[in-house]
């Protein structure tokens, strides 16, 4: 059995070698060089691409719309984004046209002289003015979604309850920040385009390629290149960028390469929406929330893309872990002209859930409660109605996380502590600390798994190797490490006979993009079906009961053994035996997706947080001191890959919360460089005790949930309650740098 | 054309690179070690990370045709060759201080630099150390214990 156990990452020596080639380090003949020309304003009609006269193009490919011989359509959820701009452009920076040459420095020559003549319109931009004009004129706005979730009678509950607590919270853009930028390369051959790159979804590349060239998708073959990070920014832009060097490649006829630079990076591709959230609750006397009011607003961006979904997301984690009897939410993605925001770690959940664990603070801040306290008289319990009617059946452990948290904490003794602890002048810092409870639904919202049908197989050789032939993505999470223990385990034979390769979709079936914290959970069990299948083939082959143990199949009733690679011998006939299988949804997951009602997500994974923070009195530097977790995930497979996640996830949250800032100024990201958009360093970190705690999920392999988004989920509103306990005041707004904290004392004239 | 004689990695090459480029890209593109990696370009992020006569120096920094012949340079891909190197691997290997993998070269020449000046460094120092090397997807602790392992401090 490798469940449970610390192996190592089966591919680590490549990767601490430097011999693990990135898509930047391929190399291939006659090979290209693209760049992209961009719209020089937010908003406009494009007017003319002048080229020049001066300079000799001869020698550089030029692709503009008029090339696409397809549809000029990146197909996502709907078909509104074009890959290069015909007329009207909607963000700055957006595609206008593409250039490759055979040197890097010959295309950034090329690049000087070309001229985007526009007619500027005016944009829209900014959350806060999204907000604004939403508040005045809602109908001038464009919406690409409104859901809305509705349960009890939410002024019934106003009127019952003993006191209205309002808020509102705003959280910014947030860059995923890989160490490795997006990169793409894509060449002919036998009459087929292979596009590798930095990716996540191999399939949801392979449509959108097809659709620009205007050729069959089976003529398209995408392969996963080693993913330096992604977080969700390589989920949907590489179907832009693969599709932009595919029709250089059509054009030119040689293999072309894309990578972006780090400013590139940062200005063009997705980000994290920015959310408005307000809120306004029914609470009685001693705590408990008896109705919840919530309007959602999220930056959408220029396209659809994937806001729909990210907006559900959000709306589905808005009530956080409390069992609320009357709630109404209505949320919005809204249209506005910055590069589509995107997936992001969360997806959705980090922004909603930031506005309601700081709102529950600030309800017990108001009424004189703890935050432990209010927090235990609502939590959800196996058997609570979700505000979309889904009763919680099994796996809820949020009462357990949240018990284990204050213990390893020591919370109650710190915060009244810090609540007391003198203002004088004297000190220089202010201590505080802050809690968070969380979840995290794990894989595909309503019935997206239903849709999706995904498909996974494993295919045993001859010589009695198994290969894993999926069609996700590791990306540093361990997918090509998770995979083989699960089916060594299942199988019960020698971890070394069972490998996952990066997948390449002329070899592996579609099971599914690497998202949602899906990957494990639902894959993993499409792959466990593999394995039952194996099983009964061999019964099938022997004619007789088997089982297998050490590496041995035991036959019959007397127990004859045969060696495994003799068993696979003998049933392969010198031929791969591949054995596929869908994902069996399960019957009882109803989701009624007009009304929002049902079973949102088949089971969720637990957290909860705690950080400890010194706040400087003179300068509003926050130091994050101590951060503690307690994350239930079902079964940890790998536990120092679980750990991996949370302790890395809890780093990009932290860095979410209090540093990450992306300003628009002029329509531009004002940190668009490393220089000056910031990420947690190695002296920013706290000390970290992370604890997780294992409920197993009656269909997750051997009870494992999805866990890599989780720790995105709870650290920033955790950091924003440890600053209402050190200072005594309510900061709604993410990150909460010193400038930020500087301004809510003005405001309240505390300085 | 810039002509060199530089010992890489423990072997003296003689190199020809355009008066422009980095020692990034002569690294890359010239000598074909793709170890180093390009991150940002403008010396914030350290996946480029070499030592440089015994420093720890950024290649995305450095304009190659100011080092001079003799210059001596490791790169990840000399790493391996020493008995430290070695050992600082097989830590990032099992305390799974590596995950996305494109920070590592750089963290481990890092640490590599590190561990050849300090034996048994503190935690203190080993985030000092580190601080110019940005991992996004680890939060950093499991590198901290790769280097104490390494050290014989865990």
């Amino acid at each position: 059995m490798y469940i449970g156990k610390n192996i190592n990452r089966i591919d680590g020596f490549e990767r601490v070698t430097g011999r693990l080639k990135f898509i930047a380090d391929y190399k291939m003949d006659n090979m290209l060089y693209g760049l992209t020309v961009r719209a020089p304003v937010a908003k406009g009609k494009l007017k003319g691409i002048i080229f020049d006269k001066h300079f000799n193009f001869s020698d550089i490919t030029i692709v503009t719309a008029s090339d696409i011989k397809g549809e000029n359509i990146i197909h996502i959820i709907k078909d509104d984004m074009p890959c290069l701009v015909k007329d009207q452009i909607e963000y700055l920076g957006e595609p206008v046209a593409l250039i490759a040459a055979k040197s890097l420095k010959m295309a950034y020559e090329a690049l000087r002289h070309i001229k985007v003549e526009v007619e500027e319109e005016t944009p829209i931009m900014g959350i806060e003015e999204i907000v604004k004009t939403y508040k005045r004129e809602p109908d001038s706005l464009t919406y690409f979604y409104r859901p809305c979730i509705n349960k009890g009678d939410v002024n019934k509950g106003f009127d019952e309850a003993s006191y209205i607590v309002e808020a509102e919270f705003y959280t910014g853009f947030q860059e995923h920040l890989y160490l490795e930028p997006q990169g793409m390369l894509t060449y002919q051959k036998n009459g087929k385009f292979y596009s590798i790159g930095s990716l996540q979804c191999p399939y949801y590349v392979r449509p959108a390629v097809a659709k620009v060239l205007g050729i069959k998708e089976e003529d398209v073959i995408v392969i996963q290149a080693p993913t330096g990070g992604a977080f969700g920014g390589k989920e949907d832009f590489p179907s832009l960028l693969a599709a932009h060097t595919a029709l250089l490649c059509q054009k030119s006829g040689k293999p072309v390469i894309m990578i972006y630079d780090r400013e590139e990076d940062i200005s063009f591709t997705t980000k994290r929406h920015p959310s408005y959230v307000h809120h306004k609750a029914g609470v009685m006397k001693e705590g408990r929330i008896i109705a919840l009011e919530s309007t959602i607003i999220f930056d959408a961006g220029a396209y659809t893309t994937l806001s729909p979904v990210v907006l559900s997301r959000g709306a589905l984690h808005a009530c956080s872990v409390y069992n609320i009897p009357n709630v109404r939410i209505s949320a919005n993605a809204i249209k506005s002209n910055v590069p589509p925001t995107g997936a992001f770690r969360g997806f959705g959940a980090p922004q909603t859930l930031f506005a309601m664990e700081s709102f529950i603070d600030t309800i017990a801040h108001r009424l004189k409660l703890s935050p432990y306290d209010i927090r235990k008289k609502n939590l959800i319990k196996t058997g609570s109605e979700m505000a979309t009617g889904q009763k919680l059946t099994e796996s809820v452990a949020i009462d357990k996380c949240l018990d284990r948290l204050i213990n390893i904490s020591d919370f109650k003794k710190k915060y009244e502590s810090y609540k007391k602890q003198s203002k004088s002048r004297e000190t220089e810092t202010l201590k505080g600390i802050g809690i968070a409870t969380v979840m995290h639904g794990a894989s595909f919202t309503g019935s997206g798994e239903l849709i999706l049908k995904s498909k996974g197989a494993i295919q045993l050789n001859p010589d009695g190797t198994i290969e894993i032939l999926i069609a996700n993505t590791d990306m540093g999470q361990g997918v090509q490490t998770i995979f083989p223990q699960i089916v060594a385990s299942k199988l019960n034979i020698p971890i070394e006979l069972v490998r996952c390769p990066l997948p390449d979709t002329s070899r592996v079936p579609n099971s599914g993009p690497t998202v949602a914290s899906r990957t494990t959970m639902i894959v993993g069990r499409i792959i466990s079906l593999c394995c039952d299948e194996l099983l009964s083939l061999f019964e099938k082959h022997f004619k007789d009961s088997v089982k297998i143990e050490k590496g041995f199949l035991i036959i019959g009733k007397n127990k004859k053994r045969i060696p495994f690679k003799k068993a696979a011998e003998s049933i392969t006939n010198r031929k791969p035996l591949y054995i596929e299988k869908q994902y069996d949804f399960p019957p009882d997951q109803v989701w009624d997706e007009t009304d929002f009602k049902g079973t949102a997500y088949p089971v969720y994974s637990w957290g909860a947080i705690a950080v400890e923070i010194e706040v400087n009195k003179f300068t509003f530097e926050v130091r994050p001191i101590n951060l503690y977790s307690v994350y239930e995930i079902g079964k940890a497979i790998n536990p120092k890959f679980s750990m991996g996640q949370l302790e890395g996830g809890s780093i990009q949250a932290l860095g979410y919360g209090l540093i990450e800032r992306c300003d628009l100024k002029n329509g531009k990201f004002f940190q668009n460089r490393l220089q000056t958009y910031i990420i947690p360093t190695s002296e920013d970190i706290p000390e970290m005790k992370t604890v997780i705690l294992e409920e197993p999920y009656s269909r997750g392999p051997f009870g494992a949930k999805g866990l890599g988004e989780l720790p995105h989920n709870g650290v920033a509103p955790a950091i924003r309650n440890a600053i209402l306990n050190a200072l005594s005041i309510e900061i709604n707004e993410i990150p909460i740098t010193p400038e930020v904290i500087l301004k809510h004392m003005k405001n309240r004239g505390l300085i | 054309m810039i002509k060199r004689k530089w010992n890489i990695n423990g072997k003296i090459q003689n190199i020809q690179f355009e008066e422009d480029q980095r020692l990034l890209d002569v690294l890359r593109d010239v000598l074909d070690l793709t170890g180093t990696k390009e991150g940002c370009g403008e010396g914030e992020c350290g996946t480029c990370s070499v030592i440089i006569n015994g420093e720890l120096k950024l290649a995305c920094l450095q304009l190659a045709a100011v080092l001079p012949d003799g210059t001596d340079i490791l790169t990840i891909e000399g790493v391996e060759k020493t008995s430290l190197g070695k050992r600082i691997q097989r830590s990032f290997i099992e305390t799974n201080a590596v995950q996305c993998g494109f920070c590592t070269p750089g963290m481990i020449i890092a640490s590599f630099y590190l561990l050849s000046n300090h034996k048994k460094p503190d935690r203190k120092t080993i985030k000092r150390a580190l601080s110019g090397n940005l991992c996004r997807c680890t939060g950093y602790n499991s590198i901290f214990e790769a280097i104490e392992l390494a050290s014989g401090r865990k």
